[in-house]
C-alpha cells in the first residue's frame, strides 16, 4: 500500500513552542493518533492565514503533510475556540491546568479516542460552570482512569480487604486507600474523611453533567484538592507548573480584592 | 589512534558549528555554512564579530525602571523628559519595544516582561518581571496601562493576570486592539479575529 502523505484530522492544540524564524512546533491531542507533535510554518507572522486556527485550546480542522520526523501543517479550521473559557482568568488558568495533565499522562501517538472526547466535554463544561473546582477533580480522576493510573478507592490498596466505614487513609505511594493496618508500612499516608471518599468514588464513575450537580463545602473543597494534588505529584513524579499558576491566579484575586466577573480581558468596550 | 577515531574536520572548526547549532533556528547545514564562511573571512571581521558577541554579554544590562535591554542604567527612553510618564505600555519581548519605537505613535514608557505565563512550558509568573510594573505603580504617576502582550493564549493570560494586579493601582487599563492585518486576506481570517474586528469597527 503507498503512504499516504497528506492526511486530515481534528486536533485540539495543547501545546505551542516558537521554532525557526516565524514557525511554531505544536503540540496536538486527535482522537485517532493520540497526543502528536507537528510544525507549522510562517505562523508567528501577522499575515499568517493559519494563525488564528492554531493557538492553544482551540479546536481544528487540520490538513498534515506527512514529514521525515514531524509533520507540517498546511491548512487549517478553527471549529471551536472555548470563547468563554478564554475570556475569564479563573476559568483560563483551570484549562491551562487541564491541558498540562492531558499531556502530561498522554504519551506521544498512542491514540486514546474517550482521552480527547472527556477533554473536550471538560473544556465545554468548563465554559458554563460557575463552580469549577469539581470539575477539575472529576477531570484528574478520569484522565487518571482512561491513562491507567486511577487510585484504588473500594479496598485496600495494600492488602486488598474491605475497609470498615471511617477507617481508612490516602496512600499515593500504596495507590490509594489503605486501611489503618496497612498504613504503619506506609510512610506519609494521610487522613480521607468519609465525605471525601465518597465523592471521589463517585467522580471516578460519573459523567460530566452529574459530577458538576454535585455541591460540597469548602473544608471538602481542599480536601480534595490536597488529596488529588499530592497522587498527581507522586504519579507524575514532579509538580506541575500550572497547579502553580492555579495558586498565583487566586493569590491576585485576593490582591485585587474583587470578585471574579464573566468577562475581564481588560479589553475597553467596543475592541 | 584508530581509523574510527578519524575526524574529517578539524577540532576548531567542529567547535564552531556545535556552538553555532546551539543558536534558534541554525540546523546542521546552516551551522557548516556559517563556520566556513567564517575560516575564510578576514582576520578582523572575524575578530570585530567576536567582540561584538562578548560586549553584548559584558557590557548589556537591564534598565532598573522598564527591565529593556541597555548599556546605561536607566536607559535612554526611561531618562528621555520628552516621554510621557502617565502612560506605560506592557511588553512580552524586548524586540516588541523596537516594533512599537517603528510606529512613531507611541510617547510614553515601556516595561518589558522578558516572557508571557505559559505554565506548560515552564514560565511561571514567577520567571516574569510582574513584581517590578506594581513598583513603579506605586509612585501614583502612572495613569493608564497599556498591555501589549501578543494575542495569543499565552499573551492573553498574561494581559488578564497583570490587569488584575495593577487594576486598583492606576486609572484605566487598557488592551492594543485586535483584528484584520495590514495585508491580509478577510476569507482566510478567523473567527476570533473577525469577530473582534467586527466589534471594535470604527466610524468611516
Amino acid at each position: 500500500m503507498p503512504r499516504v502523505r497528506i492526511y486530515n484530522t481534528e486536533a485540539i492544540v495543547l501545546r505551542a513552542s516558537p521554532l525557526g524564524e516565524a514557525d511554531r512546533l505544536l503540540t496536538l491531542l486527535t482522537p485517532g493518533i493520540g497526543k502528536l507533535q507537528a510544525t507549522v510554518r510562517g505562523v508567528r507572522k501577522t499575515t499568517s492565514k493559519l494563525g488564528g486556527h492554531l493557538d492553544i485550546l482551540t479546536r481544528s480542522s487540520l490538513t498534515l503533510a506527512k514529514g521525515r520526523s514531524l509533520d507540517t501543517i498546511t491548512g487549517a479550521e478553527a471549529q471551536e475556540t472555548f470563547p468563554l473559557v478564554k475570556g475569564n482568568l479563573e476559568k483560563l488558568s483551570r484549562a491551562i491546568y487541564l491541558t498540562d495533565l492531558v499531556d502530561s499522562l498522554c504519551p506521544l501517538e498512542a491514540p486514546n479516542p474517550p482521552v480527547y472526547t472527556l477533554f473536550l466535554d471538560g473544556l465545554r463544561a468548563l465554559g458554563i460552570e460557575a463552580d469549577s473546582d469539581l470539575l477539575l477533580r472529576y477531570m484528574e480522576l478520569q484522565l487518571l482512569s482512561l491513562s491507567g493510573f486511577l487510585p484504588e478507592l473500594q479496598r485496600c490498596a495494600e492488602c486488598h480487604g474491605q475497609l470498615a466505614p471511617s477507617q481508612h487513609l490516602w496512600s499515593p505511594i500504596a495507590g490509594g486507600v489503605v486501611c489503618p493496618a496497612c498504613s504503619a508500612s506506609r510512610p506519609g499516608a494521610t487522613n480521607l474523611s468519609l465525605n471525601a471518599l465518597k465523592v471521589i468514588r463517585f467522580l471516578s464513575t460519573a459523567t460530566v453533567s452529574s459530577a458538576t450537580m454535585v455541591r460540597v463545602n469548602g473544608p471538602l473543597h481542599r480536601e480534595l484538592a490536597a488529596i488529588m494534588d499530592t497522587y498527581l505529584r507522586y504519579t507524575l513524579e514532579r509538580e506541575m507548573r500550572s497547579a502553580a499558576f492555579l495558586r498565583s491566579v487566586s493569590h491576585a484575586r485576593a490582591y485585587a480584592g474583587s470578585r471574579p466577573s464573566e468577562n475581564e480581558s481588560g479589553v475597553p468596550a467596543g475592541h | 589512534m584508530t581509523t574510527n577515531d578519524f575526524h574529517p574536520t578539524a577540532a576548531p572548526v567542529a567547535r564552531l558549528i556545535e556552538e553555532f547549532h546551539k543558536l534558534p533556528g541554525i540546523g546542521p547545514k546552516s551551522a557548516q555554512r556559517l563556520t566556513y564562511h567564517l575560516v575564510r573571512m578576514p582576520a578582523e571581521e572575524a575578530r570585530a564579530l567576536a567582540e561584538a558577541i562578548l560586549a553584548v554579554k559584558e557590557r548589556i544590562i537591564l534598565c532598573s525602571q522598564c527591565q529593556n535591554l541597555t548599556e546605561v542604567d536607566p536607559c535612554p527612553i526611561c531618562t528621555d523628559p520628552s516621554r510621557d510618564r502617565t502612560i506605560l505600555c506592557v511588553l512580552e519581548e524586548p524586540l516588541d519595544v523596537l516594533a512599537l519605537e517603528r510606529t512613531h505613535c507611541y510617547q510614553g514608557l515601556y516595561h518589558v516582561l522578558h516572557g508571557a505565563i505559559s505554565p506548560i512550558n515552564g514560565i511561571g509568573v514567577e520567571e516574569l518581571k510582574i513584581r517590578e510594573i506594581l513598583e513603579r505603580l506605586r509612585d501614583g504617576v502612572v495613569q493608564e496601562v497599556v498591555m501589549a502582550t501578543n494575542p495569543n493564549l499565552e499573551g492573553e493570560a498574561t494581559a488578564m493576570y497583570i490587569q488584575r494586579l495593577v487594576s486598583p493601582l492606576v486609572k484605566r487599563v487598557t488592551r492594543l486592539a485586535r483584528g484584520l492585518p495590514v495585508g491580509g486576506d478577510l476569507e482566510y481570517a478567523d473567527l476570533m479575529t473577525l469577530t473582534r474586528a467586527l466589534q471594535g469597527r470604527q466610524e468611516f
